[in-house]
């Protein structure tokens, strides 16, 4: 890098993570959520106190038709073992404290256990003394009605109560069969359909696909699309910004007699680029490290992260530039924003083609929206997630996208010279790519 | 060879042509006035001459060589459209200045101190930008185009904002320049200071160079010219004793300081007054025929030259 254009980094990097608007937007939100979730753990620890989850729940059976079994029984349908150990992972760091919701997880992984009362009067005293959570009274012409009264003691919608009835059904339902069906019988009926699903693979072959194996896969290249899509709407601002003070403060022309425009250009880009994504990567790091600890803990390929890490520079190099570019074209901060905002809706245009990449990562929409400068970036992590990518389209999509940064500079660079020397004055479609044929 | 040559520079946005065919050279050790109405094409001329603005056609020769990006750091430029970073400390803002024109190590900011000093602005140096007056920031703006000690300096209306004091710290400053065999440019509108301190200039009005030479040389080029075309009266300053006013072709004396300044009937020449006087037997000291301003040759020029391209 040339001597000037490091300057300009250095210049552009520590001023901007010295303002105050920056210590406070970087900082200041990671507190803010932090204050956030205190706000609602407290809460939740006070609901804790008012409405801890027992696991239980009364059957007074005056059909005389329930087997009460021993322990819980379970929701039914199968919970991937990731899911149940994330979950269990969650309650445990949350404890009891997190009240309502950790009694619903709860309540969903172990199950309930019905308790047998006699009368409803013992099951109503129980209720009140907190020993269950709910009472299920079975009528005598259950049979005939298949109406059942429940009593909950609470109103939330998500209630121990409301939770239990699932268990109870697969109750009722073993009741009902036993000493009349096979017991593989029953388990059949409760569960009828345990869905293996093969899909083509990459050499042709039908291999399984399960939940473990698409978070693995797809976890890397939407994380870093996300990362992309919220680092070019955060560094946006703050490129328009940073380029906008020349302007505003009329010192682009001294400036421009010391160093060239795409010098300064590629300075501006890289140092206030810097100062955003540092910024993000503090976010990361402050608000969102469990989630790195839970996919780092997925045994990610390695491959997938560099590739995906290539494409995310060169993304955000390419749409930083163009950001910056026509940024300067408006006469105002405001005109600025809305510049820049197009880019970054660009940015994010792959995304509505998500379920077709996802469903035909080989297809021609895939390919197409692949070798489109603007649109390679997020399609390519995507289709890599997805193993839909021949090896050759890697070296040739990281080629064009490189090439579009260097065009991207060349051009920008001369808009860039033009419209900064421009004050007070909208420049017209044409005029700006006039700015461009010139050297 | 001159320090820098200026070769049939061509410049044109769409239909409007800039600066049409201009050619002029400039030495070190002279101040150089660049002079035109305003959307004459000055501006583009300096921009082109900074290498911000690229020529459609003819040369810009710094030392024989085309200007390029190293050339940067031989030149200073103080641009009309004047601007600081307002949010910085004076002294970050001209270490970032020296840094971008090639200045190194740690003394840069000691030399910006050092210059601030100078100025009288040595106690400004850790306020922000915003905080100075209009003419403190505009010397902020003098010391950083002089601050890595340019072999050439170009000043783009380098008096405007400056009340008379600061309006002389600055010519001065050009004065130690062109002491210094620096090469200046100087563009401006105020005649009496292109008179004061320029060498030779060069006047473009619509593109064109329509002035080229010597101030002494323009003067005596326009002055009979405007006598003949706009019957415009010669005037004489006359140190001396009698009765000025009663000799032949005389129209008016005035009293300036201890001398006369007598203007003459159209028509008459110095040369015919001071015959008449020395025929009448005044005593004269000193006789010196006032020089024509710059300001009437210069509206005289664009008045022609507006009244031609209609």
């Amino acid at each position: 890098m040339k001597g000037k254009t490091w300057i300009v980094v250095r210049r552009e990097f520590w001023g901007t993570v010295r303002r105050p608007s920056w210590l406070i937007g970087t900082f200041g939100m990671p507190v803010f959520v932090g204050l956030y979730a205190g706000i609602i753990f407290l809460i939740g620890s006070a609901a804790a106190k008012m409405d801890k989850p027992t696991g239980k729940a009364g059957v007074v059976d005056h059909a005389g038709i329930v087997r009460f079994e021993q322990g819980p029984s379970s929701m039914g349908g199968e919970i991937p073992a990731e899911a149940k150990q994330a979950m269990d992972t969650a309650i445990a760091m949350a404890g009891s404290s997190a009240g309502p919701a950790a009694g619903m997880v709860k309540t969903l992984l172990s199950g309930t256990q019905f308790v047998p009362f006699a009368t409803e009067d013992e099951a109503l005293a129980a209720l009140a003394r907190k020993e269950i959570g709910a009472v299920y009274v079975v009528p005598a012409d259950y049979l005939a009605t298949g109406k059942i009264v429940a009593y909950d003691a609470s109103e939330s919608i998500l209630s121990e109560g409301k939770l239990a009835q699932a268990p109870l059904r697969r109750l009722l339902v073993r009741s009902l069969a036993a000493d009349r069906v096979a017991p593989e019988t029953v388990e059949r009926i409760l569960d009828p359909l345990q869905v293996k699903t093969l899909t083509r693979g990459p050499e042709g072959a039908w291999v399984e696909r399960g939940v473990a194996e698409l978070i693995r896969r797809l976890g890397v290249p939407l994380g870093f699309t996300m990362m992309l899509l919220i680092s070019i709407l955060v560094s946006s601002g703050t490129l328009i910004q940073g380029v906008s003070e020349e302007k505003e403060n009329r010192v682009i022309e001294v400036i421009l007699s010391s160093i060239d425009a795409r010098s300064l250009l590629l300075g501006k880009l890289l140092g206030l680029g810097a100062a955003g994504l540092l910024q993000l990567a503090i976010w990361l790091t402050m608000a969102l490290f469990p989630l790195f600890l839970f996919v780092a803990g997925l045994a990610l390929s390695p491959m997938i992260v560099v590739l995906c890490l290539a494409y995310f520079v060169l993304a955000f190099l390419l749409f930083g530039t163009l950001i910056t570019a026509t940024g300067v074209l408006g006469t105002n901060a405001k005109d600025m924003q809305q510049y820049g905002m197009f880019w970054s809706i660009a940015c994010a245009v792959p995304m509505f083609f998500l379920e077709i990449m996802l469903r035909e990562p080989n297809g021609t929409a895939a390919r197409i929206l692949s070798i489109i400068p603007l649109t390679s970036p997020v399609t390519m992590m995507l289709r890599i997630g997805a193993r839909g990518v021949a090896w050759w389209e890697i070296p040739l999509t990281l080629a064009i996208l490189a090439l579009s940064v260097w065009l991207a500079l060349r051009f920008a660079a001369r808009v860039f010279r033009t419209a900064l020397l421009m004050y007070g004055k909208r420049p017209t479609i044409p005029e700006v790519f006039r700015w461009m044929r010139q050297a | 060879m001159p320090q820098l040559l200026i070769d049939d520079v061509v410049k044109a946005y769409d239909a409007t042509v800039a600066v049409d065919h201009v050619s002029f050279e400039v030495n070190g050790g002279e101040v150089f006035g660049l002079l035109g109405p305003n959307g004459a094409g000055k501006s583009t001329l300096i921009r082109m001459v900074m290498d911000i603005l690229r020529p459609d056609a003819g040369r810009i020769l710094v030392n024989g060589q085309p200007s390029t990006g190293a050339d940067h750091d031989k030149v200073g430029y103080l641009p009309e459209e004047r601007g600081l970073y307002r949010k910085q400390k004076v002294i970050d803002v001209l270490d970032y200045f020296g840094r971008l024109k090639g200045m190194k190590g740690p003394d840069v900011k000691a030399k910006a101190q050092a210059a601030l000093d100078r100025m009288g602005l040595g106690e400004w140096a850790k306020k922000k930008v915003e905080a100075l007056s209009k003419g403190m920031q505009q010397k902020v703006q003098i010391i950083g185009t002089l601050l890595h000690e340019p072999e050439i300096v170009v000043l783009d209306e380098p008096f405007t904002g400056l009340d008379p004091v600061n309006a002389r710290v600055v010519k001065e400053l050009i004065a130690d320049l062109k002491r210094q065999g620096r090469l200046i440019v100087l563009s401006t509108h105020q005649m009496d200071q292109v008179e004061e301190l320029c060498d030779r200039i060069v006047m473009i009005d619509r593109g064109k160079r329509v002035l080229y030479g010597t101030v002494r040389q323009i003067k005596r080029q326009y002055a009979e010219e405007l006598r003949r075309t706009s019957g415009r009266a010669n005037v004489v300053v006359v140190d001396g004793e009698g009765d000025f006013a009663g000799l032949p072709g005389v129209l008016s004396v005035e009293a300036v300081g201890g001398e006369s300044r007598v203007t003459l009937d159209p028509g008459v020449s110095p040369e015919t007054f001071l015959a008449h006087a020395l025929g009448r037997g005044v005593s004269i000291s000193r006789f010196e025929a006032a020089p024509t301003p710059l300001e009437e040759i210069f509206i005289h020029v664009v008045t022609t030259n507006g009244a031609a391209a209609a």
